[in-house]
């Protein structure tokens, strides 16, 4: 388990209000009952509480994606010092229906 | 009664005074008195609220409460209440036939103010993709549009303060011309942030009354000094009355008319002869074929602020030819609701017709000299109510009038 795992599960409960019990590495954004606007506002809130950088992407965009490659997204993120710059200029997943 | 005559079927209330219509209609016939110190307005120059107390929008609407601004949240629980009132099941109405109005007054204001502060501080990639979502006008007619599979006509009306009052009269405008048979109508506001605050108080419209913040709210009292900021929602079911009869739904009252204009004066100041409220009045009864003789009450627009108050009592004195009948003012023990406002004392109102009691205007100690109107004081009078006013006014000049009869 990574460093970042148990904060970004304690945000995703706290915000959405998703019994932390059920968020497993595995679980998707489709069982969480998150939409693509759901998945925007989770990297918001982690930028804005847990002051991690992330970069614009659409790594999340996928019904099937998991928590634990999400996770994994916003390491790979924090590793790279190019994240700070994009998300100065927000995230860009895409949202339908606008 | 007229072939127009709607009924009211269901109520559902969320205010300061309770979460509910029992608790709401308790506080406010005990006129106890809601306005408090808030912590969370912060360092404003007048940090005096009413909030609804006991309110878990989680436990009530579920998970997804994240994706609603406060006013949206208290207009659903409302919308919840009205419809279990009127012994309706979303699950089996043709939701076609089923209309939505909320009036709301001001769209979110900690939702703009949040995001807002965040660009001037270019912390862009902090900003909710939710923001206009959260912060539309129409939000709360859409999320209960959503949660009750209601997919008639369904919009948000917004004429300021008489945006409650506006809104079912805009409903029974629909149900009257056939547009839908079920309409869920009312109000929702959520103006307890510093900038609901700060903006009322540089006007001067908000009570300063820091030292004694339970007494502030007083309409129609002689020391009273303006408003207080409040949040709250309310919404009725309204249906034809031939069809409530037909579904075998109690009508708690009926909806006999509804009048509005607009003063076209003074975007903040009504006009000084109440001009605007008169023309609202005589076309409310007039929509009800009624005369002032057959109103026995009015609950009044009342806000508490010295002008508001003086006008409105002028006016009622000349529309009623000296004579008006016995009125209160909900603000004493609710505050300020803004757009709810109209909504919640027609609900009030609806309350005033079966149980036959006039609420008490609370912290009314000293009529105003100038105020000649039997204001009811001190405790709820029992006391013959056919029919009753319930009247609303909106900065910009907006007047809604709503008659309602005794079932």
């Amino acid at each position: 388990m990574t460093a970042l795992y148990e904060p970004i599960k304690t945000k995703l409960a706290q915000h959405f209000n998703i019994p932390e019990d059920t968020i497993t590495p595995d679980t998707t954004f489709d069982e969480l009952g998150l939409d693509s606007l759901g998945k925007v506002e989770l990297l918001c809130v982690l930028q804005d509480e847990l002051g991690l950088r992330i970069p614009a992407t659409d790594a999340l965009s996928a019904g099937d994606t998991t928590f634990g490659q999400a996770v994994a997204t916003v390491e790979a993120a924090q590793a790279d010092g190019s994240a700070g710059e994009a998300a100065q200029h927000g995230t860009t997943a895409p949202v339908a229906g606008a | 009664m007229t072939a127009h005559d709607i009924a009211v079927t269901g109520l559902g209330l969320v205010t300061p005074g309770g979460p509910d219509v029992a608790t709401t209609w308790e506080a406010v016939c005990e006129g106890r008195a809601t306005a408090a110190l808030d912590p969370d307005l912060g360092d404003v120059p007048v940090p005096i609220s009413c909030r609804v107390p006991d309110f878990d929008a989680r436990a009530l609407l579920g998970r997804e409460v994240w994706r609603m601004d406060r006013f949206v949240q208290l207009a659903l629980v409302a919308a919840h209440q009205a419809v279990a009132d009127a012994r309706l099941d979303p699950a089996s109405w043709d939701g076609a036939r089923v209309a939505v109005i909320v009036g709301v007054g001001a769209d979110s204001r900690d939702t703009v103010f949040t995001a807002s502060r965040k660009i001037l501080e270019h912390d862009y990639a902090t900003i909710s993709p939710l923001t206009i979502p959260r912060a539309t006008t129409n939000a709360g007619a859409a999320e209960i549009g959503i949660a009750l599979g209601a997919h008639g006509p369904s919009m948000a009306v917004t004429t300021a303060c008489a945006s409650g009052a506006t809104a079912i009269g805009v409903a029974k405008d629909l149900l009257a011309a056939g547009r839908c048979d079920i309409a869920l109508a009312g109000g929702a506001e959520a103006p307890c942030h510093p900038l609901g605050s700060v903006g009322f108080s540089q006007m001067g419209a908000l009570s300063t009354r820091l030292h004694d913040p339970s007494a502030a709210s007083r309409p129609f009292d002689a020391d009273r000094d303006g408003f207080v900021l409040a949040e709250g929602a309310g919404i009725l079911v309204l249906e034809r009355a031939a069809d409530a009869r037909a579904r075998r739904a109690p009508a708690q009252a009926y909806l006999a008319g509804y009048g509005a204009s607009t003063d076209g004066h003074h975007y903040a100041a009504p006009h000084p002869t109440g001009l605007g409220i008169e023309r609202a009045v005589t076309a409310a009864l007039s929509d009800a074929d009624l005369h002032p003789t057959d109103i026995h009450h009015v609950n009044a627009h009342g806000t508490g602020t010295p002008m508001n108050d003086r006008i409105e009592a002028a006016t009622l004195r000349r529309i009623f030819r000296g004579r008006p009948p016995a009125v209160t003012s909900a603000k004493g023990a609710l505050g300020h609701t803004l757009g709810a406002a109209g909504a919640i004392e027609a609900a009030l109102a609806v309350l005033t017709l079966r149980h036959q009691t006039i609420p008490p205007t609370a912290n009314l100690h000293r009529l105003d000299p100038e105020i000649d109107l039997d204001v009811v004081a001190k405790e709820a009078r029992r006391t013959r109510v056919d029919a009753l006013l319930s009247n609303s006014y909106g900065f910009g000049g907006h007047n809604a009038i709503l008659v309602l009869k005794r079932s």
